[in-house]
């Protein structure tokens, strides 16, 4: 009986001091949380949206290179030089540590004290990472598409979701309407987005002749949008494409006054 | 009456017996195989502790093929734990137990022993039939032997009816009797029962009365502990009465005073209370 | 040995018409599809042609329900023999306890086996259905996750002699689950720790289960080719030696524990 009201009154300390303490550690404001966005994913993950989609985009990295998990991968020296030299396009974690037995990437400290053999590692590292090195390129990346759709559909303001999904579909899988519907679903999610709309003018823009009276007014669209925003509001990345479109637009003149 | 002395038998040797290592005549003087001339169980000064609590404290007792012995007493007396030494599933802290004159782990003594427990909810999934069939194949026998004794068990039991159904959809009466079936599937030489009376309608019990005396009759012997003393006077050649770990009384039945009714009933009584 | 033949072989019987008469496997079949079925059918951004995630999604439910089947397996080997009373008939049989261990054992395998061989089959069909193909990783990807499965069950069956049978599950589920997810990682989470906690997360590093080891799931989606046999033949080993060492154990705790 004793310890039944002693768990009685340990819940009820909890319940009622619990979100009291919270509030004066995490202050006002924070207490209670309020769900952004609609729907039933908004209410069920609240904030944890983000993270899923950023997991997701990620999980949609590690299928461009052939199912590789990204934080970790295995290379021969062939393939280190591969990834040395095109470090900068993918975004590999090359100056972080890495598990692997042989990754190209870790301090140098670390990879002394490394030195002793790991078993595990040895076997983790040859029965979880592919001989070779592969990229999914052409048709075969059709294969990342779900992921950046359900990274979306996880959170529809992950620009850069969109517009990976929008480059796979338009550079990668050479389907520039598949592009476009992308871009305008994603335009239709994030109104205010001038990347998206950017975007949408330079996958017109990649089309060809036909399409580059229809890319110059997208651009132009993007800038407005940009101004109506404010300049000095946007993030850097809005801010970028704001300036690009405009490089966009002198090009596009540059090739319809020849 | 208490009867262990000189390496023999005694029991045995009071009912008759011939120890002479070739040939045994048990209590009805019918021949039996050197291999049962020894005592079906031997219990000598047995000790049983369970940290500070002695369970069973100084048992001795014999129990000869052909015969067949009650064990009786008040809850917690140490009766499950004496049964559980006699089939082997605990050893005693002194004290020697024996069954046909050896160790009661070996599996080759226990080939011969059946035992049934007082509560056991048996596979739930299974039905009689492949309970049987489990209960063979541990045993080491072979399959159509297994499915000949199957059929000839269930039908003693009373359960060839219902032996396609589940189980779980037993009642508790015949989930005894499918007990006792499988206690008597490898033919045992020693038949163990903890309380084989429970939840036995009286019908059953009157079959059940008839298996252990036709399994007397063959030479068989057979252990029960049980709370129905009516039952136990009905049936016992030999009695003994536990208390607090320790043998308080063995005798035979046929010993106790006739006046038509309950003698052991007032035994018992007389002996716990004489035993305070 | 005729004897021990007829004695596992009962003990398989029985661990196998238990499992698929609870229809557990049913359930998870029924389950599988119905989160299965509705991700087929989507279009991403209506793009069609993408299988790389649906084997991806049906694999991890492959392992997951087979973790889930191997674990239920093993807690059920001799916990419920004991509640029941069921194991003082058994083991007033002419069986060892050693026996009696192995072979119910041998029953939870033959039994968690079957049903991720099923599952299996219903993988291999999907995919081939839909104009996919396999090569050699494949009999290595069934034989790891075959070991993978008899590990579980040994951790399982280990865990309920020692521990109730809520605990058990929790406990091997996150044990299992946790190292087949970040077990590679806890050298790199044990670098940023203080001394005394990055010894204790080396030590499970080098002492717990490392169901990694057997996820060739990667391998199958993506086509990376089979493992290297010396490797291949490392995974067994080890897988062995940590069920022997497992079996050992159980049969320590089953010989101690009071009947």
């Amino acid at each position: 009986m004793r310890h039944w009201a002693l768990a009685f009154a340990a819940a009820a300390f909890a319940v009622l001091a619990i979100p009291s303490a919270m509030r004066r550690l995490c202050g006002d404001d924070a207490m209670p949380q309020v769900v952004r966005g609609e729907g039933a994913l908004a209410v069920a993950f609240g904030d944890a949206r983000e993270v899923l989609g950023r997991a997701l985009v990620q999980k949609a990295d590690s299928y461009f290179h052939g199912g590789i998990d990204m934080d970790c991968h295995v290379s021969h020296e062939a393939e280190r030089e591969h990834h040395d030299e095109h470090n900068d396009e993918h975004e590999h974690h090359h100056d972080e540590w890495c598990g692997c037995e042989e990754c190209a990437g870790g301090h140098e400290e670390q990879q002394e004290e490394r030195a002793a053999f790991d078993p595990w590692a040895w076997i983790n590292s040859r029965v979880r990472a592919p001989q070779e090195h592969m990229h999914l390129d052409g048709k075969k990346s059709v294969e990342l598409i779900p992921w950046l759709w359900a990274s979306v559909a996880a959170d529809p303001h992950n620009i850069e979701a969109w517009t990976t999904a929008a480059y796979v579909a338009g550079d990668m899988m050479k389907d520039t309407d598949l592009a476009l519907r992308i871009v305008a679903e994603g335009q239709a999610k994030n109104p205010k987005s001038v990347r998206l709309r950017f975007y949408e003018g330079r996958v017109r823009y990649a089309r060809g002749k036909g399409d580059l009276a229809s890319a110059r007014a997208v651009f132009v669209s993007a800038r407005d949008l940009a101004v109506s925003l404010g300049l000095d509001a946007l993030p850097e990345e809005e801010r970028t494409a704001y300036e690009f479109a405009g490089r966009f637009i002198e090009e596009i003149d540059r090739r319809t006054e020849k | 009456m208490q009867g262990i002395g000189n390496g023999k038998c005694q029991i045995c040797y009071n009912i008759g017996a011939m120890n002479d290592g070739n040939t045994l005549l048990g209590p009805k003087g019918q021949r039996q195989s050197p291999s049962t001339g020894d005592c079906a169980v031997r219990i000598e000064g047995v000790v049983r502790e369970f940290g500070s609590v002695k369970a069973v404290d100084g048992l001795s007792l014999a129990l000869a093929p052909g015969e067949i012995m009650g064990f009786l007493g008040t809850n917690g007396a140490g009766k499950t734990t004496t049964i559980k030494m006699i089939i082997g599933l605990l050893r005693p802290s002194a004290g020697k137990v024996s069954v046909f004159g050896g160790d009661p782990s070996d599996p080759a003594v226990r080939a011969r022993v059946g035992y049934m427990p007082e509560v056991a909810t048996y596979y739930p999934y299974l039905n009689a039939r492949e309970l049987l069939a489990f209960y063979g194949g541990i045993c080491g026998l072979d399959a159509k032997l297994v499915k000949a004794r199957t059929d000839e068990l269930l039908e003693s039991v009373g359960l060839s009816e219902a032996a396609r159904r589940p189980l779980k959809t037993y009642s508790k009466g015949m989930l005894q009797r499918a007990g006792i079936a499988q206690a008597l599937l490898n033919d045992p030489d020693l038949l163990v029962l903890d309380e084989p009376f429970t939840g036995l309608d009286p019908l059953a019990r009157i079959h059940f009365r008839e298996l252990l005396r036709s399994l007397r009759e063959k030479g068989k012997a057979v252990f029960f502990s049980s709370h129905e003393l009516g039952e136990t006077e009905l049936l016992c050649d030999r009695v003994a009465i536990m208390k607090h770990g320790h043998c308080v009384y063995q005798g035979a039945v046929k010993d106790l005073a006739g006046d038509g009714g309950s003698n052991l009933e007032r035994l018992f009584l007389k002996t716990l209370e004489e035993a305070k | 040995m005729k004897t021990a033949f007829r004695q596992f072989k009962a003990l398989v019987k029985l661990s196998f018409l238990e499992l698929w008469r609870r229809n557990d496997i049913f359930a998870l079949v029924l389950l599988g599809l119905a989160l299965m079925v509705p991700l087929s059918m989507a279009s991403p951004f209506g793009a069609d042609g993408a299988s790389r995630y649906l084997d991806e999604a049906a694999l991890l439910l492959v392992w997951g329900f087979s973790l889930f089947i191997a674990l239920g397996s093993g807690q059920r080997l001799l916990a419920p023999e004991f509640e029941a009373r069921t194991i003082y008939p058994l083991l007033a049989k002419p069986i060892s306890r050693g026996r009696l261990l192995f072979g119910k054992y041998l029953g939870a395998l033959a039994a968690s086996w079957s049903a991720l061989a099923f599952f299996y089959v219903l993988f291999v069909g999907s995919v081939l259905l839909r104009g996919g193909a396999f090569a050699a990783e494949l009999p290595q990807a069934l034989a790891l996750h075959f070991a993978f499965i008899a590990l579980a069950v040994a951790v399982s069956l280990l865990g309920s002699l020692l521990m109730s049978a809520s605990a058990n599950c929790a406990l091997s589920s996150i044990v299992l689950v946790g190292m087949f997810f970040f077990g590679r990682r806890l050298p790199e989470y044990a670098d940023g720790l203080n001394p005394a906690l990055a010894w204790l997360v080396k030590a499970v590093y080098a002492i717990a289960p490392h169901a990694e080891f057997f996820d060739m799931r990667q391998r199958l989606v993506h086509g990376w080719g089979a493992v290297g046999w010396p490797v291949f033949a490392a995974v067994l080993c080890y897988a062995l030696v940590y069920i022997a060492v497992l079996l050992g154990l159980a049969s320590l705790a089953l010989r101690r524990r009071r009947l």
